[in-house]
This record gives C-alpha cells, structure tokens and sequence, in this order.
C-alpha cells in the first residue's frame, strides 16, 4: 500500500497533457488505475556510506558530492509485480498500458522522495545530529558522465538484489522496470 | 561408511545444523575483496571460517561459491569451473578428518533475473548452473539458496539432477509479505520443488527468524519434505550496515520452527559462528514435531496454488481445433492475440488454462515452449499441457515455473510409458482418459478397469495418487444417449472408490443437438453431482461458469453463499449494453467508447453500408483527424491511443462481415516490429503497433529483447518491406545498428525505420537506417508513404 497519493497530473503531463484537454475518458482511466496502484508495494533499501568508499567514476558525480563527507545510497523499485501488470495490459489494453506506465514512473519517484523523507533523513540526524543536510539533487547512473554501467556498483553496494529484489540487464538497465538507484550527498554540521 | 549413507544417516537425526554468514566472517578476518576470489587470494581465511562453523556445532557447511557464476564472474581472471573446484578443495581441507560433517556445494542466484522481468533465458540459466555442478565435483549435497525467482531456483535443481546424484536442498528468500520478489509463495515453491525431487526445502536469507515463521508454516501444510530455515540476524542497519540480532535471541526465535517440523537450522547475513554455537545449545535433544500433511492434489503457477478440493474450471479455448483466428494466429506467431484469449478465460472464472498448440503447418515444440514463457508473463493461472507427444510435454513442463497437467495419457500401455517418465521427472499431474488400444468401453466399468490400470501405472512410476486425474469421457448424446449415464457412474465410482479426481471435456455432450448450452451445463451440474472434480469448459459461457457457481452455493463449497452473492451483486452480465443513439462511429471513436463503436459499426453494416465505405469514409478521416490533432498538441498520446485501440474494434466487427460474405479483408502490407536485443522496454513499440494495426496493416511483432538474426529471419519468413526497430537506452543503441546492417545484408530490399527515446534523426542516418520515427503517428506515415496507401 502506498503511503502517498500519486501524481495523476503529473503523470498526466508525462504523457504530454501539457496544452491539451484532458478527455473525460482518459482521466477516468487514469483514476482508476492509480487507484489501483495505490495497493502496490515498492521496496526500498538505502546505506550511509563515506564518499571515499563509493569509488565513484565520473567527473560529474564527484562534482555533485563536492563537500559532502558522506553519501547515501538508494534504490527504490515498484517491483515484479509492476512489470506482470504491464505485460497483461499492453496484452489487453494499450491505452491502460501507456497510462499505468507513466504512473509507474511518477509513483517510484514519489516512493523514493517519501522514503528519504520519512526513514533516511531521521536516521541521518540520529546519526550526525540536527546540522545534517542533504543536497537537492539525488544523482543516478546515467546522468552526465556517470555511467549508467556504475548501476551495477550501486546495487552490489545496496546488496538491492537480495535485499529488494533490483538487478541489471546486461545492458545496465535497471530490471524491475520502474526502478531508481540513486547518489545523495550528505553534508553540513556533522 | 560412504558420504552418501552417511548423509542419509545424517538425515535421519532429529537436528541438522548448517552454517552461518560468510561474507562477514571473511571481513572479520582482513579479507578485503569479493568472497569468490578468496578461494585463490586467501584460502586460509576461507578455511578457518569453515573450521570456526564445524567447531560451533554445523553437521554442513557450504563452499564459497555463493556468486561463482559466468554472469558475475565476467571479467574476472578465473573461470567458473577453476573458482568451483578450488573452493570444493578448500571445503574438502577444512573438513579434515571430520567425516561426520558433510560439504555442500553453494549455488546463489545468477544475479540476473530470467525472463520475462529480466533478459537471462531458462536455457541459458540452466546451462550457467550446469557449469558450476559439473565442477562441484566431490561435494556430498548441493544448497541452492537466496533464490527469488521460481523457475530460476528450477532451472539449478534440474542442472543439479542432470549433472550429478547428489542430494539438493533448495531454499528461497521471502519479502515480509511472505512472498518472494517474484511473486512466488511458499506454498507454490514447496509443491513445485518437492515435484522436481529435492531432498528439502526452506527458506534462507530475507528477515530475522521470527518473521519467517509465516514462510515456513505455509510450506510445512503442503509439503512432507524436510524443512530447513536459515534466518538473517535480523534487519540491517543502513547506517552501519551491521545486523543486531545477538545469538541466544537467535536461537530463541528459532526454537518455534520446530512445532511446525523444521529439521535443518542455520543462520545466514550477520549470523556467526556464535549463532550457530547457541542454536546448538537451544535445541540440544530437540525433536521437530511430526507433520500430518494432508494428501490435497493440487497445481499451481510460481504465485498460485489451484487446491482441487472443489470442482474447478480448466478452460479450453488455447485450442486450434475448430478455430480459425487461433489458427491464423498461431502460423502467424500472433502471441497477443493468444495472450487476450487466455486473459479472457482468466476473467471470466478459468481456475486452470489448457494449452493445446497442435497445428501440423507450425513446430509444435517450439510454438509450446513459447505460449508457455508467455502465458507466465501475462497471468498466474496454472496451466494445463495438452499434446499428444512427449517431447512437446517435456519441453513445456522444462519452461514452467510451477506444476502443470499433463493432459494426457491413456490405457494404452505404449503411451504410458511414453509419458509417465516425463511426468514424474518434472513433478506434474497427469490426466489419464479411459480409453485403450480397443476405443472407448461403453460400460462405465471397463472404464473403471483402464482408470485403474493408469493409476497403477503411475504409481510404478512414483508419482502420487493425488496426481492421477481420471477423463471418464464425455460422449455424444445425440449418437450415443445411454453412454451419458455410463460416463456419469465411471465418474462417480473412481471418485468414490478409487478415491481419483476426475475431469470431464463437458460441451462433446451437444454436439449436433439444438440448445447445446442447455445440454452442456445441465450434463455439467449432473456430473458435478457425481463428484466430478474438473471440468474443461469454455469459460466465457456464462451459462456453464453459472452452473459451477450455483453448484458451489448448493454443495457448500462456497461458504455462507459470499462468492455466489459478490458474482451477482449489482450484476449487468445479462443486461443488453444498447449504443447511445445520439453518437456516431466517428463521435464513438473520439470518444473511446468501445461498446457503443461496436454496435453502431454492426448498425452501419446492418442498414446496407458496405464494408469498405465505413472504412474509407468513417473509420480512416477519423483516425486521419485524430492523428493530425495529436500532431497538433490538440490531443495527447492516451487519447490517441483509446481513439486507435476504439477504431481497430470496428475494423474486427467489418473483418468479420467481410469473411461472413466468403471474402478478405484487403492487405495493405506487412510489418515487422521488434525491439531490439538487451532491450526490455516495449512499450513504445506497442504504441506503434497499436497504431499499425489498427491503419489495416499486418503487424508481426517480434516481442522485446530480440536478437538481430530472429529480426532478419522474421522479415525473410513474412517477405515483409519494411521494419521497425525500437530501443529505449543508448546501451542497447549498438544492437539497433548491427540489426540494420544485418537486414541490409540479408534483405536488402526491405526498408528499416527506427524509433525510440534516445533515437534522433542523425543517429538513424548514421547506423544506415531508412526512416526515423518520431513517434507512433509518424510509423504510420512511414508506413503509409513506404506502401502507398
């Protein structure tokens, strides 16, 4: 069950509603299938790591955790069951398909923001005490020069196969398909 | 005394200790890189952490093999088979003199997951775990362990059978909700693997003993087999990455296990040999407590168990037989078009689905294997294997993840012998019709007879009473009318004194008789009666799943009638869904409204329209429009899609007047559409399709992930002019390219278009592409443009 409601809209403007009306159809479709998705159950796993022991490859990530001591860690995954239900309705009903994808998308985001909030940031300031800051941005393989290849490092570090069920293709893509590893940098008073 | 009797001496006692974690054990003592490597880099430190677990009391330990495999070996300087052998060895030193303990050959999950979530095949899963038994060469039992996924945990239980003798224990790893990543349950897991052999089953990794205890207890009510119960130390601690759960509270939680018939004890992450030292202590002189398993037939899929405790529902329309469009489908390689029938059976009650794919035009083998892999990624009813060669049955049973049917066999001592093997090798139930070299007996008594005749072949073979479902067969009644009360008595006697499950092919009753619904689901409730325990039915006749559903109430299967009431509170089944009059086709499309399309398509053809100007004039402008107004930014890519999915429902309603009137559609053109090899995301490529398909193009979709020989060899097979090729990530951009220049190659005058996230139209020039395809609207352009019309 999820602890947060998904952003229809945004989804919505995945899809491209930018401009456009929003059929009353399609909204319904929409609504239901989130109502739907809020019965799901995402995992997710996180570890508070020193920066020195990620041995990071990439200019751009060592930018992003300039300053920062620490790192957490994360991955968050709709799991198998996401992708079970995404082969059932592209088998029956692209239209459903194509929304429950964008969704998928929207809610594992949400799920990673709301699991940082609600578990990583308290056991940060349990651990460092109240100075402690997180940067802004959570950085994942494959942005900049960041190889989405480190994917398969990250998720060696989390352990996420055995302890959420995440893996890697062999063409580093992340499988269960609504999946997110991610770099927070950790700094401030600590 | 052999290691083998000893073993079976060993698995004899009361307790079983096995070992602990290793990876911190090997910290603890200075190791600093991968496990695996440390057979070569520190064999001491390997060594002294088995020695540590013998001395704290662990009757098996296991080598440190855990990720010895190709897949996470790559890149490393040793092979599989040199990283296998040399940890037996280590495990062999380490064992010493101390011949009561036994060394288990450690296979962990391959770190990839199979198809359909991942992109490992089972073929080549059962090929890297082959690899790893072959060189596990002096090992006395193999632990298969940390799997999620039920097939791949199958796919290393058969290379382990195939390879060697030794005996496996296969463990599994379970979320909180008490199932595994996968989906897979306890139950499901313990039904399938006892089907397949193994020596014991368990649980291992995943939380603290006592949050396992749901997992095991699950598996100790459908299972005799050993149990084993290898528990982390609790939870992690993100932060410090340490696991809290100190031993005597271990070995405390562990104790309960033992009500339930637990056997094999251990410990996993964070435990040590502390752990295993008080689980020593704790259940010094224990006894597991002796499990009465009742003796249920049942089947299941990796997330589904069927009990057959009450008539269930097999449904019977993956059939060709009488078919036309599964026919087509079928030569066409159509796997949607099977995927939607057998998810309309599922919603519509089936319980189990049969499988048939017998067709001489096509390889049924191959087609099997294939519907079977699919069928797996679209639905967790358990399926039914229907074929009359066992190699067909051999080959689907090889792919599935859980236990099937087999359906069938028959007296024929020939074709027992032929089929039985297969059946038990892989755990599978078995339908036995009661029929003989001679034909069918018309007296329900020499059926009786050849019932009992298969039954006791079955048993020679070793598959369990409990597995042999009886086909009393059904007769025609307009041939053959005092045959229907013969076959009700077969059914009823071997239900009552053989104590069999029965199943019975219900609509052959009607054949070439008037209200045949009528007949059918009045013989079904007459043989319900009798206790019959299957019934192969069409599912969407509402008549028939009524007839099953009412017979629940009144039989008492369906307690306090809440199953009966929940399928007819604020039921519309039987109400006549009218068009909405005040719409037209166009308007219905705009809409989305599938229903209403339908209808006011049948109301076109009804007043006259010919089929081709209800195309032409209302079905394609609208579409046409439709597809401007997306390119517009007027509607948006959902919208787009309803309005397709709603306008190829009128095409299906004018496809079918069409061949009504002895005609064909007309053939704009064939399309093959693939996403390329390492690539699983499909879903933009679906889009296209959705849109192809419903612009009258022949559409052979070639799936996700596939290799650029299946694409070209695809193209040659259906002499298609063009194709289309997607992928989502830039990694999986290569394997675009090497599709295109092998297309040129070999089909040099088919045309490529691409399409794809990551795709511009730069790069589709630079890897020799023909068209880029911006998104789904454009393929079709392409398409229009490539084929002239």
């Amino acid at each position: 069950m999820l602890n947060f409601k998904i952003d229809v809209d945004r989804a919505l403007k995945l899809l491209g509603s930018g401009s456009t009306e929003i059929g009353a159809r399609i909204r319904d479709i929409t609504l239901e299938r989130a109502s739907q998705m809020q019965l799901m159950t995402p995992r997710f796993t996180y570890r508070v790591l020193p920066v020195e022991e990620l041995s990071l490859r990439g200019d751009d990530i060592k930018k992003h955790l300039l300053d920062c001591g620490f790192a957490v860690l994360s991955a968050g995954t709709m799991g198998v069951q996401f992708d079970y239900l995404m082969n059932r309705l592209q088998a029956t009903d692209m239209t459903e398909a194509v929304i429950t994808d964008a969704l998928g998308s929207v809610a594992v985001e949400q799920y990673c923001n709301y699991m940082m909030e609600s578990e990583v940031f308290p056991a940060l300031e349990h651990k460092f005490g109240g100075g402690v800051k997180c940067t802004k941005l959570h950085y994942s393989p494959g942005y900049g020069d960041y190889a989405l290849s480190e994917n398969k490092t990250v998720i060696e570090l989390l352990q996420a196969d055995r302890r959420i069920g995440l893996t890697v293709l062999a063409s580093n893509m992340l499988t269960p398909v609504k999946s997110v590893t991610r770099v927070t940098g950790v700094y401030g008073q600590i | 005394m052999t290691q083998k009797k000893l073993l079976a001496e060993i698995l004899k006692e009361n307790i079983v200790l096995l070992d602990g974690g290793t990876g911190s054990q090997y910290q603890l003592r200075g190791a600093t890189e991968a496990s695996e490597l440390l057979n070569f880099t520190r064999p001491d430190i390997v060594k002294d952490v088995s020695r540590s677990y013998i001395s704290a009391g662990s009757r098996i330990f296991t080598t440190n093999t855990f990720g010895c495999n190709r897949l996470k070996l790559e890149g490393s300087k040793y092979t599989t088979a040199e990283t296998v052998k040399t940890a037996v060895a280590l495990a062999l030193e380490a064992r010493g003199d101390r011949k009561d303990v036994l060394v288990a050959l450690d296979i962990g999950p391959l770190g990839r997951m199979l198809q359909p979530v991942g992109d490992v095949t089972f073929e080549e899963a059962y090929d890297i775990f082959s690899e790893i038994v072959s060189a596990g060469a002096g090992a006395d039992l193999v632990l298969c362990e940390t799997m999620s996924d039920l097939l791949e945990i199958k796919a290393a239980v058969l290379a382990v059978k195939e390879n060697s003798d030794l005996p496996v224990i296969a463990s599994l790893t379970f979320e909180p909700s008490g199932r595994t990543f996968t989906g897979c349950t306890p139950a499901a897991a313990a039904i399938t693997l006892q089907g397949l052999g193994v020596s014991a089953v368990g649980v291992n990794c995943s939380l603290g003993p006592k949050d396992l205890f749901g997992v095991l207890k699950e598996m100790s009510e459908v299972t005799q087999l050993p149990l084993m119960l290898k528990a982390n130390a609790g939870l992690p601690d993100p932060v410090t990455n340490t696991y809290g759960l100190a031993p005597a509270e271990f070995a405390a939680q562990c104790r309960r296990f033992l009500d339930i018939g637990v056997k094999f004890f251990g410990g996993c992450c964070g435990t040590t040999p502390a752990h295993i030292k008080e689980l020593a202590r704790e259940l010094r002189d224990a006894v597991p407590a002796v499990r009465e398993v009742q003796a249920v037939t049942r089947v299941c899929s990796s997330s589904r168990v069927c009990d057959i405790t009450r008539p269930r529902i097999i449904g019977e329309r993956l059939n060709p037989t009488g078919k036309k469009d599964f026919k087509e489908a079928l030569k066409a390689g159509d796997f949607d078009y099977i995927a939607a029938r057998a998810l309309e059976q599922v919603r519509a009650g089936a319980d189990i689905l049969d499988v048939n794919v017998g067709l001489p035009e096509i390889d049924e083998r191959a087609t099997m294997v294939r519907v079977v892999k699919m069928l797996a990624a679209v639905t967790d009813t358990p399926l039914q294997i229907d074929s009359t060669r066992a190699d067909v049955i051999e080959a689907a049973l090889r792919v599935y993840g859980g236990k099937a049917i087999v359906n069938s066999v028959n007296g024929e001592t020939a074709v027992l012998e032929r089929i039985l093997p297969v059946v038990k090798k892989y755990g599978a139930a078995v339908i036995g019709l009661t029929l003989d070299a001679d034909g069918i007996p018309p007296k329900a008594e020499a059926r009786v007879a050849i019932a009992e005749k298969i039954l006791d072949k079955c048993l020679s073979y070793g598959i369990p009473r409990g597995d042999v479902i009886i086909d009393c067969l059904t007769l025609t009644a307009s041939a053959q009318q005092s045959a229907v009360l013969e076959t009700l008595n077969a059914v009823e006697h071997i239900t009552k004194e053989l104590g069999l499950k029965t199943v019975l092919g219900v609509s052959n009753i009607s054949f070439g008789l008037p209200e045949r619904e009528l007949l059918n689901s009045t013989f079904l409730t007459m043989a319900l009666d009798r206790g019959l325990s299957l019934a192969i039915i069409n599912p969407n006749s509402l008549a028939m799943t009524e007839a099953i559903r009412a017979h629940a109430l009144l039989a008492g299967f369906d307690v306090n009638s809440a199953e009966f009431i929940a399928a007819h509170s604020g039921s519309k089944t039987f109400a006549a869904v009218r068009p909405n009059a005040e719409i037209t086709v166009s308007e219905a499309i705009r809409s989305g409204l599938k229903t209403d399309a339908a209808k006011l398509t049948e109301k076109l053809l009804a007043e006259g329209m010919p089929p081709l100007d209800i195309v032409d004039n209302e079905l394609v402008p609208t579409l046409d429009k439709i597809g401007l107004e997306y390119e517009k930014g007027k509607l948006f890519l959902p919208q787009l899609i309803l309005s397709a999915e709603t306008a190829g429902i009128c095409f299906d309603v004018i496809k079918k007047a069409v061949a009504r009137d002895g005609k064909t559609a007309e053939e704009k053109g064939t399309i093959v559409l693939a996403t390329v090899r390492g690539d699983i995301h499909d879903i933009g490529k679906n889009i296209v399709k959705v849109l192809l398909d419903n612009y009258g193009y022949r559409v052979v979709d070639l799936g996700k992930d596939v290799p650029p020989s299946d694409i070209a060899a695809a193209v040659a097979k259906h002499d298609s002019t063009l194709v289309g090729l997607s992928a989502l990530m830039t990694t999986t951009l290569p394997a675009m390219e090497s599709t295109v220049k092998l297309l040129k190659q070999q089909s040099p005058h088919c045309r490529v278009m691409v399409g794809g996230a990551v795709l511009t139209h730069l790069y589709a020039d630079m890897i020799g592409a023909d068209y880029y395809g911006r998104d789904a609207k454009s393929a079709v352009d392409i398409a229009k443009a490539h084929f002239g019309k």
